[in-house]
């Protein structure tokens, strides 16, 4: 009875566990997507003056570590690298300009983060519709 | 004129000590992940809360025992012993992110790291306990609490399509991400369903003298209060499906949650969301640091209770003073307090089945309870809750695996 138990649950966990390499892939694009946006959300509140600078400061430095370790072991999408160096440079310019604290300069990497949300998206895209 | 007063002070400390981090972390992340589709789960485990409420309550009014004592007493201390350890274990857990969400909500404000704020917070705790009364804690910082309220008003500012909304009421399983679905489904439930609160309950009761006479403001209490409280959990969900989940961030950490009342309050709904978030954590450190002290003098037969002096209860302070300060190196030692969060919520439905059983022997016998035994509705939703929470302790750690 305990090994029929350990068996169907050892399958359970071999069957949902997110096994291949396409998988993790989606995974860590679908998180990479989820700290863009927020970093896109912390420009936008930012900019309106709805959020104290540390704090706009502190999460852009915060989602470029995330991001960093989330692709670190990323293998699968050849264009994925240069992309996801892009979108660290645009967070880079986007905390300088929260450092210095100059609204307009943050205006063009936030116009650069939504472009990159948008390849994101449709890289995400070709690989979920993947079998 | 004096019942009534005591039901509104019961109803509005209840709305104001409803919310806790694991309330605010679940709704949060189920709203931001999967819209409106898991608000089922909040009405699932507000019927159930407020049932066990209601009996922990309705228990300690009519036998004048708590809950621990009863169950000590009844099952003997060979059974007692069991959810006795694995109820010490959970709260530590919970402890430690309460104490997390308020260096969250202090870190949010003031930049400096989270890790910093762990010990003071830890000592604000415990001097709250030593010099503070059982009042104070029920009342004082449970009114502070009406903060959370926040994110029912942000609702309504938001007005989200009710029939979206109300869809949500049906349970309905995803076809992509289902581990991660159920993983929140049943950390919602652990976050509602909490031990420490039937504990806690009944504890307060007996502290505050109950008798027969209290049986209309507990059932007030426990229905309402807790049913009003539960709208504050829903507030957080559907605020998080309105302004997250359309933006495509899905909360993975305390800071994309703290943007959510930005977009119906500007700048105030920031400093809201860290107050409320602050304060809903430091009520429920003061409780679960409570409760703790609680369950262990009632099993070993030490003096307790929080009007106490400290002198006249050395045991009871003395536990309570050491579980805060070692539930606050869990956040000295930088773990993240979402991560905990998420596993101590999973971790509560594992031993819910161990609290949940003994309220089918208590509340069934006459000894205890005399003529207020359960009716077939109590039984009913007792027996549900506890297949329920049997299913939950089954799959939460495969889950937590898979989804978390």
């Amino acid at each position: 009875m305990k090994k029929a138990l350990l068996a169907s649950l050892l399958l359970v966990l071999a069957g949902c566990s997110p096994s291949s390499s396409h998988d993790k892939l989606v995974k860590t694009l679908k998180t990479v997507q989820s700290w863009t946006a927020t970093a896109r959300m912390v420009g936008e509140t930012w900019q309106q003056g709805s959020i104290p600078d540390l704090y706009a400061q502190q999460t852009l430095e915060k989602i470029q570590q995330e991001i960093a370790k989330e692709t670190k072991d990323l293998t699968g999408s050849p264009a994925l690298p240069r992309q996801i160096y892009q979108l660290q440079q645009t967070l880079q310019q986007m905390t300088a300009a929260v450092k210095q604290h100059r609204k307009a300069e943050i205006a063009t990497p936030l116009v650069q983060l939504a472009t990159e949300q948008q390849q994101l998206e449709t890289l995400l895209k070709a690989q979920g519709d993947r079998p | 004129m004096n019942k009534i007063r005591e039901i509104a002070l019961g109803i509005v400390t209840s709305i104001g000590g409803f919310l806790d981090v694991g309330a605010i972390a679940t709704a949060a992340e189920a709203g931001s992940s999967f819209e409106f589709q898991l608000i089922w789960t909040i009405v699932l485990g507000t019927i159930c809360v407020i049932a066990l409420v209601e009996m922990s309550g309705r228990l300690a009014a009519v036998s004048k025992h708590t809950l621990a004592d009863a169950v000590r007493e009844r099952l003997g201390f060979n059974f007692f012993i069991f959810p006795l350890i694995a109820e010490v274990i959970v709260d530590f857990l919970v402890l430690g992110a309460e104490i997390g969400g308020v260096c969250i909500a202090l870190q949010l404000v003031t930049g400096i790291s989270f890790q910093w704020w762990a010990l003071p917070v830890a000592f604000a705790i415990w001097l709250l306990l030593w010099k503070g009364n059982f009042s104070l804690i029920e009342n004082g910082i449970s009114f502070l609490g009406l903060i959370t309220l926040a994110f029912v008003v942000a609702t309504f500012k938001l007005r989200p399509a009710l029939p979206a909304v109300a869809e949500g009421l049906l349970p309905t399983v995803p076809q992509q991400d289902t581990a991660h679905y159920l993983f929140i489904a049943v950390s919602i439930l652990g976050a509602l369903i909490s031990p420490y609160l039937f504990y806690f309950y009944s504890s307060g009761a007996v502290e505050d003298k109950w008798d027969k006479s209290h049986l209309g403001v507990n059932r007030a209490v426990a229905g309402l209060g807790m049913g009003f409280g539960s709208v504050v959990s829903l507030g957080v969900l559907i605020v998080a499906a309105q302004v997250l989940h359309p933006r495509g961030i899905h909360v993975d950490s305390y800071e994309q949650a703290a943007l959510m009342l930005t977009q119906p309050f500007g700048y105030w709904g920031f400093v809201l969301f860290a107050a409320s978030l602050g304060i809903a954590c430091f009520g429920a450190a003061l409780e679960v640091s409570l409760d703790t002290a609680y369950i262990l003098a009632q099993a070993f037969g030490w003096n307790w209770g929080e009007s106490l002096h400290p002198k006249e209860a050395a045991r009871f302070s003395f536990v309570y003073t050491v579980f805060v300060f070692l539930a606050s190196l869990l956040m000295v030692v930088g773990i993240d307090p979402l991560q905990l969060t998420l596993f101590s919520m999973a971790l509560t439905a594992v031993i819910l089945p161990l609290t949940i059983i003994p309220f089918l022997v208590l509340m069934n016998d006459r000894s205890y309870v005399g003529d207020h035994c359960n009716g077939w509705i109590s039984n009913s939703i007792t027996i549900f809750t506890i297949v329920l929470t049997f299913v939950l302790a089954i799959v939460a750690i495969p889950l937590e695996v898979l989804g978390g």
